[in-house]
């Protein structure tokens, strides 16, 4: 066999020669890092993140931040309008309602991360393995999953709750059970389009264990769509634990959540509204910002972006 | 053609794709990929199989490496029928067969540093212990493939084309294999390039008894690099032999036609090449697969398919009921 030579460019040995050393990159500070980060997110999901994450340390320091004791009633001032000892006002036993807005924060992010992470859990590695294994296992969670997904959701949870009984526990529970399904759809489509990646036939030639190969080869590139996909299942979080403690099965009074404030502010909505305005502002800020940043996210997660040094 | 230095012996493979969607039972025109194809690869030797796309050589690829197991049929590797292997030891005889992609972009495992793609093979099989024993051995595979050991520190879209197929092929020698799998190595890359890559492969095989299945479109490319070639036309072999005898006498009218569209193996273009797409791949009925395309053909052709069948002392064997004789 004679050698190829077939139109062989002598000035174009690219391929053959090894590169150059890299010039030294410079190892980027913390700094840079996160204000690259923030730029390449983009404005509104930045300001959504600064939002959430003002709402995270204010559910964190919550009895220090808030100015009153938010469920001990003081019967002398109730119903009072916004004024400079009361911001928000008071409520009909007279408590704050800027101090119960606060604690509120603590049950809606609770409710928000505890159900974000039960079905990233769950329904990730459920999606995970029907993507990557189909057949039978791939039909049965997809049976299933239809099942949940036929039940509009709010009933889905009144129904666990009503089995299980209210409470914050109980309503993460319901809650996650209900977002399961979304999470382990998403994670499976996105599980299934990696399987079929040239990378991922060749982790397999080599012999890797279908383990690794789901572990070291799928799931690094699955992630970014799980992520984006927590942001959402957190807005919804919120707002169905807003949505069962209005109908009074989440959360019980006198423990102030948004959802329960909004239900006892019902009555007096016509004349003293900020009662109800406050805590609904608190649902609408938090779940518009959270979506603010699921979607910065979701332009993020373009896989070829990680190619462009970024 | 069984001998010791048998290494890879695919017998009657036959593998069908049902059409996605479709009811099971339902006469729906299944793919038939690759249909009844058998060959052996020798020890050091380098087969090439060819043929337009379509025509079931990626199928028969990933047949080989047991990607896609066939649906009939044995593939025998150094006396063990992988077709019967389960879990670990078929992941263990993978060791030694390896493969190398065609698109070297999207073969290698973007997130992970050239070192991590090229010792994850060593680590899989237990063959080096340690980081630095991996490390070492990821040097050494690289400088064997003409790249700079400091590469390992690289990731996939640092380097160029060139580079990151030479990244795949130590990937697949670093495990030392018998055998391994070239699926279209090079028609991803520049043509300068492309020569580069055949001549490393061309060296690394001379220095070992390694044996190459070298699947390609590219005759040119073919009759540089195999020792045998295999010409497959709608998921049969309908010629194979050596490969001097096969491109200088081809005995089969649909080699002559891919010979003829091939600028630079030898012949000038004509404009008779035959018309027509592989109808192949959907259901070709009982007659030769050739015939519509076939400028020779008779009554007989669509009537009987011509079995691969010996026609003169050269090795050659041919599937045709009037092959040219040599």
């Amino acid at each position: 066999m004679a050698r190829v030579d077939i139109q062989a460019d002598p000035t174009n040995l690219a391929g053959g020669m090894p590169l150059p050393d890299s010039p030294t990159v410079a190892v980027a500070t913390g700094r840079q890092r996160l204000v690259a980060g923030l730029r390449s997110l983009g404005v509104l999901p930045t300001i959504g993140l600064v939002v959430v994450l003002l709402l995270v340390v204010v559910a964190v320091f919550a009895p220090l931040i808030a100015p009153f004791d938010a469920t001990a009633p003081a019967s002398i001032d109730t119903l009072a309008g916004p004024s400079g000892a009361h911001w928000f006002g008071t409520d009909m036993y007279g408590r704050d309602v800027l101090s119960r807005v606060i604690v509120g924060a603590q049950v809606s992010m609770v409710v928000g991360f505890a159900v974000t992470i039960g079905s990233l859990v769950i329904g990730g590695l459920l999606g995970l393995v029907a993507g990557f294994v189909g057949g039978l296992v791939d039909r049965i969670l997809g049976q299933l999953t239809d099942v949940l997904l036929a039940v509009p959701g709010i009933l889905l949870a009144i129904a666990i709750v009503a089995m299980l009984g209210s409470g914050i526990r109980n309503v993460c529970i319901a809650l996650t059970i209900g977002q399961i399904p979304l999470m382990l759809r998403v994670v499976r489509s996105a599980t299934l389009s990696i399987s079929q990646r040239p990378m991922v036939r060749a982790a397999r030639a080599i012999g890797a264990r279908p383990s690794r190969v789901l572990l070291r080869h799928i799931a690094p590139y699955v992630w970014g769509t799980a992520v984006v996909q927590c942001t959402f299942t957190f807005a919804h979080a919120i707002l169905y634990e807003a949505g069962l403690s209005f109908l009074g099965i989440g959360v019980q009074p006198p423990e102030p959540t948004w959802g329960n404030m909004v239900s006892e502010a019902r009555a007096f909505i016509g004349s003293q509204p900020w009662n109800a305005i406050f805590p609904g502002l608190a649902i609408v800020v938090v779940v518009l910002a959270i979506n603010l940043v699921g979607d910065g996210l979701r332009d993020l997660a373009d896989p070829e972006s990680r190619g462009r040094g970024r | 053609m069984t001998n010791t230095s048998t290494v890879l012996e695919v017998k009657d493979v036959h593998k069908t794709y049902k059409p996605a969607g479709s009811v099971v039972g339902a006469k729906a025109a299944h793919v038939r990929a690759v249909q009844g194809v058998s060959l052996t690869v020798h020890r050091g030797q380098t087969v090439g199989i060819v043929g337009e796309s379509g025509c079931g050589k990626s199928t028969l690829a990933n047949a080989i490496l047991m990607l896609e197991p066939p649906d009939t049929g044995e593939i025998v590797f150094d006396g063990t029928d992988m077709t019967r292997l389960r879990g670990g030891a078929l992941r263990r005889i993978r060791r030694r067969i390896q493969c190398v992609f065609q698109d070297p972009y999207t073969a290698l495992n973007a997130r992970m540093t050239i070192g991590q793609i090229i010792g994850e093979p060593l680590r899989v099989h237990g063959l080096a212990k340690g980081r630095r024993a991996i490390k070492a051995q990821v040097g050494t595979a690289l400088s064997h493939v003409g790249l700079n050991p400091r590469d390992a520190r690289r990731y996939p879209h640092e380097l160029s084309g060139g580079q990151r197929q030479r990244a795949g092929i130590a990937r697949a020698l670093v495990v030392d294999p018998q055998l391994v799998v070239l699926d279209e190595p090079t028609s991803a890359l520049d043509v300068s390039v492309q020569a580069q890559i055949l001549n490393l492969l061309l060296d690394l095989q001379a220095e070992s008894e390694r044996s190459f299945v070298f699947i390609s479109h590219d005759l040119a490319v073919v009759s540089q690099m195999a020792h045998v070639a295999v010409v497959m036309y709608a998921g049969r072999i309908v010629e194979s032999g050596p490969v001097e005898e096969v491109f200088s006498r081809p005995r089969h009218p649909y080699t002559d036609v891919l010979l003829d569209a091939t600028p630079g193996a030898g012949r000038s273009p004509r404009a008779t090449a035959a018309a027509g797409e592989t109808r192949a791949a959907l259901d070709v009925g009982q007659g030769c697969p050739f015939v519509a395309r076939c400028p020779i053909a008779q009554d007989t052709c669509a009537q009987v398919a011509p079995e691969l069948r010996s026609v003169d002392a050269t090795g050659v064997e041919v599937a045709c009921h009037f092959p040219r004789s040599a």
